[in-house]
């Protein structure tokens, strides 16, 4: 309790400016341009014309998001223009590859994620500094032990053997919340939005 | 409301007059009564903490001359619905508003020689981190733990989901934790 009230009361303290800040603020959002939108779009058509997609892949994004405003090395960006597919590649492995459908971003990658489950998250691991992300979740109520690694981009998620409570054919859902990525300026960003694929380990 | 109807304001509360409360509350109330909502497990709380709020800025004013008439009307607005916050758990009542308060907690928990630092230093470690983080993330920190906003109305002021707006301030908590113990080693 007496954490709490410390904690509390220093921010209690805040200089006024911050607190008019909060009150004031409002996002700074950056419509696309229709030519932007246009290419978005071609690319999702082309897309679904040309790849098998192994896992179907959900965004929802609300219409009123759509939209991009940027803010120090963060952008929140319409889910459309970026594409997430799951592919099996190992026994208990699965690969997760981001493209990117607009020519400004690119060497996309999945940088901030959760796992979920039937029975909700599991874990909510993210990279740092847009570094590697590589680590192993456990969940010991589940008797279940996955390992993460990104090698050429792609976000591997791998289950360890076990005797576990879990049947091999549940079903996951990977959300995704954080990308990064390379500007045509050159500069590393990380892509805010919402994305879900569905897939089984 | 404009800085020159603040100086009026403060004017009347100067010369003690009444009608002072009724123009703070014509300009700052329905503020207050947000802060206090967010506070407060009911309304009935919620408006008695707002009485004590203006009680407390017609005690304080003068000698107190605020410089941000609206931010002053927030940090009262906030105190008194923290005590009564404070009332509401001693009575074991099911309060969820302390939500915030507990994730706040967290950070000194990680942290054992944080505790020791006094309320004043902690104070200003905690402005200067702020100060560096990038608007964004500080406008969420004060909407989180300032106002104790939830989760999902801040992922609607401020254009993001849910699941971003919780990322976000997770990270936030961490690079605190670490400045807290970044500053208390070296004595900042």
């Amino acid at each position: 309790m007496e954490n709490k009230e410390k904690m509390s009361n220093a921010v209690g303290n805040l200089p006024d400016s911050m607190i008019s800040e909060a009150l004031d603020y409002q996002p700074k959002r950056i419509v696309m341009t229709k030519r932007k939108m246009m290419t978005v779009i071609a690319a999702a058509v082309a897309l679904v014309a040309l790849v098998i997609v192994p896992v179907g892949a959900k965004s929802y994004l609300d219409s009123h998001r759509l939209g991009v405003f940027n803010q120090q090395s963060s952008e929140i960006i319409s889910s459309e223009i970026i594409t997430i597919t799951a592919e099996k590649a190992g026994e208990n492995i699965v690969k997760f590859t981001a493209q990117s459908n607009d020519p400004e971003y690119s060497d996309v990658y999945i940088y901030s994620y959760e796992l979920v489950d039937y029975y909700g998250a599991m874990s909510t691991p993210y990279g740092d500094n847009f570094g590697k992300l590589e680590g192993s979740y456990t969940n010991d109520e589940k008797n279940l032990k996955i390992r993460d690694h990104v090698e050429n981009l792609a976000l591997y998620l791998e289950k360890e053997p076990f005797g576990g409570k879990l049947r091999r054919e549940t079903d996951y859902t990977l959300r995704v919340e954080g990308i990064a990525a390379k500007k045509a300026d050159g500069s590393v960003v990380e892509l805010l939005g919402e994305w879900t694929v569905k897939f089984r380990l | 409301m404009i800085a020159s109807e603040d100086d009026e304001i403060i004017a009347l509360f100067e010369n003690r007059d009444e009608s002072a409360l009724s123009e703070i509350k014509n300009a700052y109330g329905s503020l207050m009564d947000r802060v206090a909502k967010n506070i407060c497990p009911t309304r009935e709380d919620a408006e008695e903490a707002v009485s004590d709020a203006l009680m407390g800025l017609w005690n304080a004013i003068p000698p107190a001359k605020p410089d941000n008439l609206r931010a002053y009307c927030c940090k009262a607005a906030r105190n008194s619905s923290l005590k009564c916050l404070e009332r509401c758990l001693a009575k074991k009542r099911n309060v969820n508003a302390s939500v915030p308060l507990e994730e706040l907690e967290a950070v000194m928990s990680d942290l054992p020689s944080a505790r020791e630092m006094e309320d004043l230093e902690l104070r200003l470690v905690l402005e200067d981190f702020l100060k560096s983080e990038p608007e964004r993330l500080r406008v969420m920190f004060v909407k989180r733990y300032f106002f104790l906003d939830g989760i999902s109305e801040i992922a609607h002021d401020m254009g993001m989901s849910e699941g971003n707006v919780r990322t976000s301030l997770c990270r936030v908590r961490k690079r605190l934790c670490k400045y807290l113990e970044r500053s208390n080693k070296y004595g900042k």
